[in-house]
């Protein structure tokens, strides 16, 4: 799309033929003697010692899910545990050379990671940087636990403290690291660079990503791993990362310090497996999953296979990648070959293979292997081995009293405060900026055309006489947006945005329009089309501390992105038991006039996922107000704009919308016209329809009609509407929303529920029809008019005289429809 | 442009065309036959003036109970269905003459319903193409013929209630297929006319839907009377003018000059184009709401063609709801204060639940109950008669769920009962209402404050009566 790049004919029509570079299998070839020069005999005993660690971690586990006992404890965890006993040396090659910048995402079997990348970072840490970390961290809390009795450096109460702060969390504890809500399968702890493992497969896949842009646009030190697992390379989302990460424009558009690759290594850990398919030979067809890398970008994402059982192989493999990354030649792709012996979780039989595979692993096994090899290369000896795994029992032991303690290790008392968890689901800052530096602009802000067109334009649409004056005068519900927009890129450094056609177009309903010109690409830039990637990376990035507002052109690509929306973006605040913030604004254009697949209004489904604050403005007034809002906010909004109304002008504030900041309560709905015998609720652009039913039942019915615009709908205020039902006592809902499981059947049944005395009739909902959206053309038989929402009071509230209805709101009706699923 | 077409002049139909017109909308009624409907024409009207004649002819033949000697009494049955056809023909022109004075447009023709438009509903007539914004469908019921091996279409013996009412003579005798209010009061008239009259019916008790034990009184008086009942009885033949039926697995014949088919009427549905509606039907009649509201905008049903309820005072009552919300007026159908009655000598008359129903729907109730004897007035008038009151009420609040009665003139007092239970009176509320005195309706009274007798034991004290 840049007019900057040409796109020649007689170039791309030539004949030629694409060649890869080889992608090396398991190349390393080095014996303990060659790594000496490497190694020092504390690193080579310290790789030895995290394999160990981890290995009766998950052993701890294991027993306790078995057996219900280790080493003499009882207990009961019925929660998830998915161990990666055997995946020993991927995790501690991997992490070998991170610190504490470095950020590894996870998946649900990632103890290991999280141990590896803990005992790593912790090695690199001093004393006071790891006493400042542990004190504080949620208040010292896990620190006072751990320092109890503790006798030794600050390095082992470090161990100790990263030890029992993940048992703590897996057995859903308080004092766990993400306070027990986490747990196994999403523990993570990023003061130590430990990101949030997920336990929907691939589901770092496109978060990781976003993590890295975190890094770039930020000018942040460390490189970001993503650790997927082999079977997670069908998921689209995982693609979606991988093109998200490989885009040319990095290396060709992005300017200055900003030019060059993602610092990202996808590693994929790859044991051979999914639950039980068999990667290679059944599910999959890449044979050797470093081969995907050739389909990706010009390099083959650098991919490379490494001998995953030996924890040196991938050590050198990580230290020759992160040279690359530091020459910004990112992304990379690491196939790291390994093998669980432990089953998919504890309830698997294995019986989608033999024991004498599983037994044929374990004979070279990673552990007992590399500790042969020390032996026998005089670095240690068995003794000594043997010394450090009794102390790691001993730690074992430790960490499992004291985590199934109920008085140190209490759960949340959700007895005593009940709505602890509820009070995590938002994080409810106000926060101007997420970091305090000076923002990177292309011009002042005053400099911008479209700040200057705009400032042509009347902010309020009538004139003195009432005449509303011509669309292009009127200062438009796309102006509020941009406004508000555009005063955060001004304030806030880390704001990005991005999507498809953002940049150049504008976007395709030319909210940005100007943008363009305001901006450098790294805070402005077009996405591939691949919505996984866009609202995926929007999470990976708010997680680290920025703000983003990715765009989803259409609310019908929603499906696209369905993981990140539903599963990601409103679950990692309080899943971190609200370390991480995540303050994402998603844009979402709701269609009309093209169709099935571009016209629905999904709002509903959104608002029917904990954790997402959901807002439609229908003016400009509000589009400004509720976007600074969300733009000031920590929390993720989904921010619903029809395109039906992108171009409508102030018609409320007679005093024009401010040209200064204001900002507009999330919850709080708006009576855009008063009135005494009913009460209309809209949610989103239906609202100038319900005001021109409200005109016709005020002209032909004399029923005085109040005009309610619900502007956002989580979180909803309903006393207002109740105020309102005390005068009116009937309400009648309204949306483009289909009707069937609408939020405004939600909104019809609190109102009953918190008005039943009010009430002199049920409330009515009046959506769109249960169908596909036709054509423009026959919209009228579609979404509800004007005409649906008279008829429907006629039929169902209260008899209008002389009303002859034109469309079907009869009981029978709705039953045979609803027999018909229709 | 219509306000609102009617199709169908009986009671659903003509009252809510005048109710309509009063209101000022504009109005068409369109009736293929007579104004006025089977109620006028066919069944409640003339059966009720034939029923008097009988009446008084039981009276005549009857008064020296009263020490009023007749002699030589006899009847004309000629006279009696002229008079029976000069009494309908002046109804029916005062009905036509309503609809005249509140500006009805009545059309005589078959009604055809060819669509619904954008413009409204469009309805063909010889006369007139009608366009109305909204429709009202009154088509009413017919007998139901049962398939019944040779029970055919009405004919010389096969009768129903239509041509019964157009016999030249009286019947020697006469088989009754079905004793419900129809076939009762025809049994009533002919017996009183001395023809021998025997009823089949299906169920275990005669007039299925009145209370069970003054259905059983009055079974008991007729037979008394010289009809002869054969209960839990399944007709499986006719041939002719012979009948045969089962009973506890045991065959009967039985012939009679006329054989009356009165098991029951189906809803009209057919023949006026409803199928270019896409109306929704149920159990063979349109089904509605308690608007009286079709599954199609704008189009309504009332009366019999809805197949339940199947009296004429529903029918007016469901058209005025219909009208009322047309008209702005906020209006539901309740069928909870429908009266029924049957003319026969004695009457009975009920409103509200039966101790039947009220056990069947698991409603706590009590009920009292005293001879219509304990009215003066009822002994004063009826000589050697019998009746009975029954009030049930609700257990918890008193309040009015039913009231039944077997004696004269119970098809007047029931009304009061009816003003009870629709305005939700308690026995606290209704102890407080003066009667009149002597009147027969004084046995509601008495019969409420016979709760006062009734202790601990909430069903009922238990006068009995045979």
């Amino acid at each position: 799309m840049p007019k900057s790049q040409f796109i020649d004919p007689k170039q791309v029509r030539k004949s030629g033929k694409i060649e890869f570079k080889d992608i090396p299998v398991n190349q390393y070839d080095k014996s303990i003697e060659d790594e000496k020069v490497n190694f020092s005999k504390k690193q080579f005993i310290a790789i030895y010692h995290d394999m160990a660690l981890i290995r009766h971690f998950e052993t701890m586990i294991n027993l306790i899910k078995i057996r219900g006992e280790y080493e003499g404890i009882e207990y009961n965890h019925p929660g998830p545990a998915h161990l990666s006993i055997g995946q020993e040396s991927a995790a501690v090659g991997m992490a070998y050379h991170l610190g504490v910048d470095d950020f590894i995402f996870g998946s649900h079997r990632s103890h290991g990671e999280i141990l590896a990348k803990g005992m790593s970072a912790i090695s690199k840490m001093s004393d006071e940087e790891l006493n400042d970390m542990m004190k504080n961290f949620f208040g010292g809390t896990i620190l006072k636990i751990v320092s109890d009795g503790h006798q030794g450096d600050m390095k082992s109460l470090a161990r100790r403290f990263l030890v029992y702060g993940t048992l703590a969390e897996i057995f859903a504890r308080e004092t766990g690291f993400n306070k027990g809500l986490g747990g196994s399968m999403h523990a993570f702890f990023t003061p130590l660079g430990v990101y949030p493992n997920n336990a929907i497969v691939g589901g770092s896949g496109d978060i990781a990503v976003g993590a890295a842009l975190y890094k770039k646009v930020n000018q942040k030190d460390g490189i970001v791993v993503a650790n997927i697992g082999d079977a997670s390379m069908a998921c689209g989302p995982v693609w979606e990362g991988l093109a998200f990460a490989s885009m040319d424009q990095f290396e060709q558009l992005w300017e200055g310090a900003y030019k060059g690759g993602l610092p990202i290594i996808f590693n994929i850990m790859n044991n051979q497996y999914g639950m039980g398919g068999q990667t290679c030979g059944e599910t999959m067809g890449y044979d050797i999953a470093a081969r995907i890398g050739a389909g990706v970008n010009r390099d083959s994402m650098h991919a490379e296979r490494v001998d995953g059982y030996n924890p040196l192989a991938v050590i050198d493999a990580y230290k020759r990648k992160m040279e690359l990354i530091k020459d910004k030649k990112g992304p990379i792709l690491l196939d790291v070959l390994t093998y669980r012996y432990s089953g998919h979780s504890p309830s698997d039989a294995s019986s989608y293979r033999t024991k004498e595979e599983i037994e044929a692993w374990e004979n070279q096994d990673c552990i007992v292997s590399y500790g042969n090899e020390l032996v026998k290369a005089g670095i240690t000896t068995q003794k000594e081995l043997d010394a450090i795994q009794a102390d790691i029992v001993e730690l074992m032991k430790y960490a499992m009293t004291l985590a199934i303690d109920e008085k140190v290790s209490p759960r949340m008392d959700l007895e005593k405060h009940p709505e602890l968890i509820g009070d995590m689901i938002f994080s409810n800052q106000s926060v101007d900026k997420m970091e305090d530096r000076p923002v990177e602009v292309n011009h002042p802000m005053e400099e911008n055309p479209r700040v200057q067109q705009i400032a042509k334009k009347e902010r309020y649409a009538f004139d003195a006489n009432g005449k509303p004056f011509s669309k292009i005068k009127q200062y438009q519900l796309r102006d509020g947006l941009f406004e508000a927009i555009v005063d955060r890129f001004y304030k806030d450094p880390t704001l990005v945005a991005y999507g498809e056609e953002n940049r150049d177009w504008g976007g395709a309903f030319a909210v940005y329009r100007g943008l363009t010109e305001a901006l450098p690409y790294q805070r402005l830039f077009n996405s591939p089309i691949s919505e996984a990637s866009i609202i995926g990376t929007a999470i990976g990035y708010a997680m680290c501390g920025g703000r983003v507002i990715p765009e989803i052109m259409y609310c019908d690509f929603l499906g696209r992105c369905g993981d990140e929306v539903f599963n990601q973006l409103p679950k990692w605040q309080a899943m971190s038991g609200n370390v991480i913030k995540m303050p994402v604004v998603i844009r979402v254009s709701v269609g009309s006039k093209y169709g099935a697949q571009h016209s629905q209004d999904w709002s509903s489904l959104v608002a029917h996922i904990p954790g997402l604050k959901v807002c439609f403005p229908a003016t400009p007034y509000d589009a400004k107000g509720l976007m600074n809002t969300a733009l000031q906010g920590t929390d993720p909004v989904v921010f619903f704009e029809s395109q039906r109304i992108y171009d409508v002008g102030e018609q409320f504030h007679k005093e024009g919308v401010p040209e200064e900041y204001y900002e507009i309560p999330f919850g709080e709905p708006d009576i855009k016209r008063e009135g005494k015998d009913i009460t209309i609720l809209s949610i989103g652009a239906t609202v100038y329809r319900a005001l021109e039913a409200a005109e016709e039942l005020e002209s032909k019915y004399g029923m005085s009609a109040e005009v309610i615009d619900a502007r956002s709908i989580v979180p909803f205020n309903y006393e207002p509407v109740i105020e309102s039902l005390k005068k009116t006592g009937r309400i009648i809902l309204t949306s483009d929303a289909n009707e069937r499981g609408s939020f405004l059947k939600d909104m019809a049944q609190r109102i009953t529920e918190l008005a039943f005395d009010e009430l002199d009739a049920p409330p009515v909902v009046v959506g769109s029809r249960n169908w596909i959206t036709p054509a423009y053309e026959l919209e009228q038989y579609f979404f509800p008019g004007k005409d649906w929402i008279i008829d429907a009071i006629h039929e169902k509230i209260v008899p209008l005289k002389g009303h002859v209805v034109k469309n079907n709101f009869t009981n029978a009706e709705i039953i045979r429809r609803g027999k018909l699923g229709i | 442009m219509y306000d609102l077409a009617i199709i169908g002049g009986g009671p659903g139909g003509y009252v809510a065309a005048e109710r309509a017109g009063t209101k000022g909308l504009k109005v068409v009624l369109i009736e293929k036959k007579e104004l006025g409907g089977v109620c006028l024409n066919e069944g409640c009207i003339p059966t009720k003036t034939l029923l008097y004649s009988a009446k008084i002819y039981d009276n005549a033949v009857g008064g020296s109970k009263y020490g009023v000697e007749s002699k030589e009494v006899s009847f004309d049955f000629g006279k009696m269905m002229s008079r029976k056809q000069k009494v309908v023909k002046k109804l029916v022109g005062g009905v036509g003459a309503k609809m005249k004075m509140f500006n009805v447009k009545t059309i005589k023709d078959t009604a055809y319903i060819k669509g619904r438009t954008q413009q409204g509903i469009e309805i063909s007539t010889s006369e007139e193409e009608i366009v109305a914004a909204h429709l009202l469908i009154c088509t009413g019921s017919e007998a139901f013929i049962p398939p019944i091996p040779g029970l055919g279409e009405p004919g010389d013996v096969i009768l129903t209630n239509r041509e019964i009412l157009e016999l030249k003579e009286k019947p020697d005798s006469l088989v009754i297929i079905g004793g419900g209010v129809i076939g009762m009061e025809f049994a009533s008239f002919f017996n009183s006319l001395g023809t021998k009259v025997t009823i089949i019916e299906m169920l275990d008790e005669i007039l299925c839907g009145m209370d069970v034990e003054m259905s059983a009184m009055l079974r008991q008086m007729y037979a008394k009377k010289g009809i002869e009942f054969n209960l839990s009885s399944k007709v499986t033949k006719v041939e002719g003018n012979v009948v045969t039926f089962e009973k506890d697995g045991k065959e009967t014949m039985l012939s009679g000059d006329k054989i009356l088919v009165s098991v029951g009427r189906k809803p009209v549905t057919t023949g006026f184009g409803l199928e270019n509606l896409g109306v929704e039907l149920f159990r063979g009649g349109i089904k509605v709401d308690d608007k009286m509201k079709t599954n199609v905008p704008n189009v309504f049903a009332a009366g019999d063609v809805t197949g339940f309820s199947l009296l004429a005072h529903t029918a007016s009552r469901e058209g005025e709801v219909v009208v009322n919300n047309l008209c702005g007026r906020e209006d539901r159908m309740r069928y909870n204060a429908i009266p029924g009655v049957v003319y026969t000598n004695p009457e009975i008359a009920g409103v509200g639940l039966t101790e039947e129903a009220a056990r069947q729907k698991g409603i706590a109730y009590k009920v009292a109950k005293l001879p219509m004897a304990y009215a003066g007035r009822f002994i004063a008038e009826n000589e050697g008669g019998s009746g009975l009151c029954k009030v049930l009420v609700g257990a918890k609040y008193g309040e009015v769920l039913g009231v039944h009665m077997l004696g004269n003139p119970s098809s007047e007092m029931i009304y009061g009962a009816c003003m009870a239970i629709e305005a939700e009176l308690t026995l606290k509320e209704l102890e407080e209402v003066v009667f009149p005195h002597p009147t027969v309706s004084e046995i509601f009274k008495e019969t409420v404050f016979d709760f006062g007798h009734i202790t601990s034991n909430a069903k009922s004290t238990a006068i009995k009566v045979s």
